[in-house]
């Protein structure tokens, strides 16, 4: 099921304008949104999920419009939305917080319900506390239930928004591979600033920074972008590299510290002569990306000692 | 439509099970009833010295609507408190983007929520109504009006209380969203000081209309309490039968209006975010 998105604009109180003509095309399987704080991925989502209605443009989601009060209906009965700042009902059980959800997403039939909810519960483990008050479960274990009720309606469109925000590395893991097992059959549109996040689960991505997409397409184009513009280079304690170039990653070894940068090439050639080119990962196209949209902020200055 | 049924039956009975769990419910009717049973049970206002001066004076169902009338006077005030948070507490626990991108309409929720809340706050101001109920049957001895006894209570209390209990609810639920609650609740105390517990003749306010929520005309109307029964209400007014239905459905009328209303509000403020 592919969603598609045209002029899709957004202006918060005439004035802040999230959302800047957005021509999106979301194929099936997982797709990554890359950002910026403040890029309007959020804003994005919310418009998807029908929490929130565009200022202008189209969707379509399927063969369903989110244009109309309908469309919109019959969109959130096949959608799943975890959404970045998840709230809960603190005095009500996980068991009992699913089974409302479940009841407003229009799972009528209470015995297939309860089935549902106890198959999810145990898909996220969260069974053996299921009676527990929600005010009672931390960070990682409520985002678990967030994901739970999101697949109630076993979604073909799931959107998730920071999902692995404020997780420890192994929850973290966990969850990229439950979303990653869902992939499948279903659209699921994954909104991170946490790159690692996509760089493992998915194959297409979209990147938007002040309201507009700056790029959308397979993973592998993004890295294609910053090849021959990555480079790795070690200099004494207290050198780091000046000029144009984007640090992208610092290692400390004792006296000596590995940088990952991003740079023109005989910017590189002159500041570290001794820099080698790497293979681009994920973040450091993100990285060179964001370094284009960007007006250089310093002349070329040489190393700083 | 079935669906929203559900929805409206399941947001029922989850705001329902939300709103009994919480302890301030039972620990405000506690404190409150128990400070105006110390306030107003003495002298000849006591309880033991009206209530069989009354059995004299009227019939037992009649009694019950006096203690309905009673009761739905002051009980309300904890009620229309307790359920202004209601609806604010969905943004304040950030509940309410998943309730939007549900598939459920909005107007089935806040119904179920208007209802399912107000019912559980009903409980505690049921429960004083019961306890009234026994001690007036105390002084009545006849095994036969025990019997009756039940019912008869029930629907003294359901004619008289409960359409204005559904108004105060629907208000409760529905003014937080346009105004701060705890600005809405300190206005609702005073509005009740004013409208309902204040009955000087010279001021013009809803306790001598068709809209008095404590279910006065009701009381007065279809169970024909005159001056001298009416819980000692200064108010001089009689009521016909047609006054007391018209006012009923005055009271649910505008209760259902409220929740138009609040969904309507609610759609046009998402519309214009």
């Amino acid at each position: 099921m592919q969603v598609v998105l045209h002029n899709l604009t957004k202006t918060y109180g005439g004035r802040v304008q999230a959302l800047q003509g957005v021509d999106l095309t979301i194929p099936n399987g997982m797709f990554g949104l890359l950002g910026p704080n403040g890029a309007g991925k959020t804003t994005l989502m919310r418009i998807l999920a029908g929490v929130l209605r565009p200022t202008q443009g189209t969707i379509q989601v399927g063969e369903y419009s989110g244009n109309t009060e309908r469309g919109r209906t019959q969109i959130k009965r096949m959608l799943g939305y975890l959404p970045q700042d998840l709230g809960m009902y603190p005095d009500l059980s996980a068991r009992e917080f699913l089974d409302y959800i479940a009841i407003l997403k229009g799972l009528d039939n209470k015995t297939a319900r309860r089935q549902r909810v106890e198959e999810l519960l145990e898909m996220v483990a969260l069974t053996e506390v299921s009676k527990r008050k929600l005010k009672t479960f931390s960070g990682g274990m409520k985002r678990r239930v967030g994901i739970a009720q999101a697949l109630l309606n076993d979604p073909q469109l799931l959107i998730v928004d920071e999902p692995t925000a404020g997780l420890d590395p192994e929850e973290r893991i966990r969850f990229r591979n439950l979303l990653a097992d869902l992939g499948g059959d279903r659209t699921v549109l994954l909104s991170t600033h946490i790159v690692e996040d996509i760089a493992q689960t998915c194959q297409q991505l979209a990147v938007m920074n002040r309201g507009q997409v700056i790029f959308q397409g397979p993973v592998t184009d993004l890295l294609r972008q910053a090849e021959g513009y990555v480079w790795s280079l070690t200099t004494m304690a207290g050198a780091r590299p000046g000029g144009n170039l984007t640090i992208v990653s610092t290692v400390n070894q004792g006296g000596v510290i590995q940088y990952r940068v991003v740079g023109e090439p005989e910017e590189v050639a002159q500041l570290a002569p001794n820099a080698q080119r790497v293979e681009p990962g994920l973040e450091d196209g993100y990285v060179w990306l964001m370094r284009e949209q960007r007006q250089p902020s310093q002349p070329f200055a040489g190393l700083r000692a | 439509m079935n669906s929203q049924f559900s929805a409206f039956w399941g947001a029922t009975r989850y705001e329902f099970v939300m709103q009994a769990r919480r302890p301030s419910l039972w620990i405000t009717f506690a404190v409150f009833t128990a400070l105006l049973l110390l306030l107003i049970n003495q002298g000849t206002s006591a309880l033991n010295v009206v209530i069989p001066a009354l059995l004299k004076q009227e019939s037992l169902h009649q009694v019950f609507a006096s203690w309905a009338l009673y009761v739905n006077t002051f009980l309300p005030i904890c009620l229309g408190v307790l359920l202004a948070g209601r609806l604010p507490r969905d943004a304040r626990t950030k509940v309410d983007e998943l309730l939007l991108a549900a598939p459920a309409t909005q107007r089935a929720r806040l119904f179920g929520k208007c209802l399912g809340a107000t019912a559980a706050t009903l409980i505690p101001m049921l429960l004083v109504y019961a306890g009234g109920i026994v001690y007036i049957l105390s002084f009545a001895h006849s095994p036969a009006n025990v019997l009756l006894a039940v019912p008869q209570a029930l629907l003294a209390f359901a004619v008289i209380a409960l359409p204005g209990v559904l108004f105060v609810g629907a208000f409760s639920i529905a003014c937080p969203a346009v105004i701060w609650s705890p600005l809405y609740q300190f206005l609702f105390v005073g509005y009740w000081y004013w409208g309902t517990l204040w009955f000087h003749a010279d001021i013009p306010n809803l306790s001598r209309t068709l809209l008095s929520p404590i279910g006065l005309f009701s009381a007065m109307g279809i169970y024909g309490l005159n001056e001298s029964s009416g819980g000692n209400h200064p108010i001089h007014i009689t009521g016909s039968p047609l006054q007391g239905v018209a006012s009923i459905a005055l009271l649910l009328a505008l209760a259902v209006g409220v929740i138009f209303a609040l969904d309507g509000y609610l759609r046009w403020r998402q519309v214009s975010r």
